[in-house]
């Protein structure tokens, strides 16, 4: 478990000389083991904001502490697992060395993590364990990126929009197993997502991103028992409240 | 896909003959004479009369142009390997490199007989140098062409740079390595030859160089088949490692 602390975070990419920020004026803390959603429009900035949690990205300004040290240190010490919007596999490895490739560099011998197998039975690729990543389809990839992310047994999940090309039903089925391994190991979650639903199926809070320039619009605590049932009012009552959050922010 | 490579192969033959069945018939009607064009029968009765002398000079010119494509192909690799791990002497190196390719080579083979006789090193040192460049630069944007999703990813493990290079960069460049090397492949073979033709004591070049010598046309042509028979040969062993090499997915080059 992993505090973040993200204070006067701005960001603005060097390369389009033009001043458009991606990101302006965002701060916000997550507590040891809670689990945020953040959704926002196309281009808000969210992936922006991941990366520069996951020490990919220097932001241009503002501070980023994660259980107390900088983005990078908590890279370097690995315990942070990213998960890129593609699922971006090595093509020339099998799935299960896929998975097993995030255990092998840079290993941490000492950490408890969930095995290879039992990560593939969960996102349902058991049967395609031997096979390359070119006989996948495109929410297979995402699911086997899923189990490799899984795999680091990290303290902090930063995940980007990974549930974007499943089906609803392999959402839900996946949701419960995930939430599962998230009591188990008890991570502290950042989760992007376009999907509303999906957000408050899954989170304690809700971070609704505003776009150009990116910046904090709205949080909505999810004050539901889990697991959360779709049918209770006062599901469909958070999503609203999200929704309309989202339409502000125009 | 197989189908379609047999049906190529085949209309391939069948272009091939037609054009010699053509050739042949214009020496017969027009009468020439084989000092000036011999014709395709002809050449191929030179080829069978002499095929123990032509099989040993094939072997040796392609053994030459074969150790230098080894060579000039992982001297080429392993510089580009060096400059992706310490980018700022590329500018450097590439200077001299360019500077070694713009050489021409005709001017580079006698020189290099002169001072290493007419045995086989000089003819390997001259392929390696063709192979060399396209290697290299083919090698460098191999290198660099590596998938941004891929490096971050193991970048957001905090994997070294060894690793990177090890499980993204060297095989994100393979496709690019055949590349280089099907260009070089005949490049070596025409090399080897000319570097046979300034001296040698043996070789398709040596074939050719007496062929021509004593205005034997036949004996030429022969040559001139053969040598373009082994640059077949050879382009389809370079595709055959590259399909057993880069067996994932679709083909990028
Ligand atoms: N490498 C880059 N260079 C320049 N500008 C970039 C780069 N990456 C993103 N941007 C810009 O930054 C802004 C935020 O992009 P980002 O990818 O963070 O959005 P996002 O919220 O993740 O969008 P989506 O939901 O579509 O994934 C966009 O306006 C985009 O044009
Ligand atoms: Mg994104």
């Amino acid at each position: 478990m992993i505090e973040i602390r993200v204070d006067g975070l701005a960001h603005r990419y060097a390369d389009n000389g033009s001043a458009l920020w991606a990101l302006r004026d965002v701060a916000f803390q997550v507590e040891p083991g809670e689990f945020v959603a953040i959704v926002g429009r196309s281009g808000c900035g969210k992936s922006t904001l991941l990366r520069i949690l996951a020490g990919l990205t220097r932001p241009s300004r503002g501070t980023v502490l994660l259980g107390g040290m900088t983005a990078r240190q908590a890279r370097a010490e690995k315990q942070v697992a990213w998960m890129a919007q593609s699922p971006a596999l090595l093509p020339w490895k099998r799935v299960s060395d896929n998975v097993a490739l995030a255990q092998r560099v840079n290993p941490r011998p000492e950490r408890r993590a969930p095995d290879v197998d039992s990560l593939l039975r969960l996102v349902g690729l058991e049967s395609f364990a031997q096979a390359y990543p070119a006989a996948l389809s495109g929410g297979m990839q995402q699911r086997a990126a899923l189990a490799r992310t899984l795999a680091l047994g990290a303290r902090l999940w930063l995940m980007d929009e990974p549930f974007a090309s499943l089906d609803a039903l392999t959402r839900e089925e996946l949701t419960a197993e995930l939430l599962d391994l998230w009591h188990t190991f008890r991570p502290t979650a950042l989760w992007v997502t376009h999907d509303i639903y999906e957000a408050v199926r899954l989170a304690d809070r809700v971070l609704v991103l505003g776009s150009r320039p990116g910046r904090l619009q709205a949080e909505v605590c999810v004050q539901l028992p889990r697991p959360r049932d779709e049918t209770d009012p006062a599901f469909a009552l958070t999503v609203q409240q999200i929704r309309r959050a989202l339409e502000a922010a125009e | 896909m197989k189908d379609s490579r047999d049906r190529g192969g085949w209309i391939t033959l069948a272009l091939i003959l037609a054009t010699l069945a053509l050739w042949e018939a214009i020496v017969r009607v027009r009468d020439i004479p084989p000092y000036l064009l011999p014709a395709p029968s002809q050449v191929l009765s030179t080829l069978v009369e002499h095929r123990g002398a032509y099989a040993a000079a094939t072997a040796l010119t392609l053994a030459e142009a074969l150790a230098g494509l080894f060579l000039g192909a992982f001297a080429g690799s392993l510089v580009a390997i060096l400059l992706s791990l310490f980018p700022r002497l590329e500018q450097g190196v590439l200077t001299l490199a360019v500077f070694i390719k713009y050489t021409p080579l005709v001017a580079i083979a006698p020189l290099l007989t002169i001072w290493l006789g007419f045995g086989v090193l000089p003819k390997v040192i001259i392929t390696a140098l063709l192979t060399f460049f396209p290697v290299l630069v083919n090698m460098l944007s191999g290198l660099h062409s590596a998938d941004q999703a891929l490096l971050d990813t193991l970048r957001s493990w905090h994997a070294s740079r060894l690793e990177i290079f090890r499980h993204v960069r060297a095989p994100s460049s393979m496709p690019y390595l055949f590349a280089a090397l099907k260009v070089s492949g005949p490049l070596a073979l025409i090399g080897a030859v000319i570097a046979e033709w300034t001296g040698a004591s043996g070789g398709l070049g040596r074939t050719m160089w007496l062929a021509y010598t004593n205005l034997n046309l036949p004996f030429l042509f022969a040559a001139v088949f053969v040598l373009a028979a082994a640059g077949m040969i050879l382009y389809a062993l370079i595709d055959r490692a590259e399909r057993r090499l880069i067996f994932w997915g679709p083909r990028r080059l």
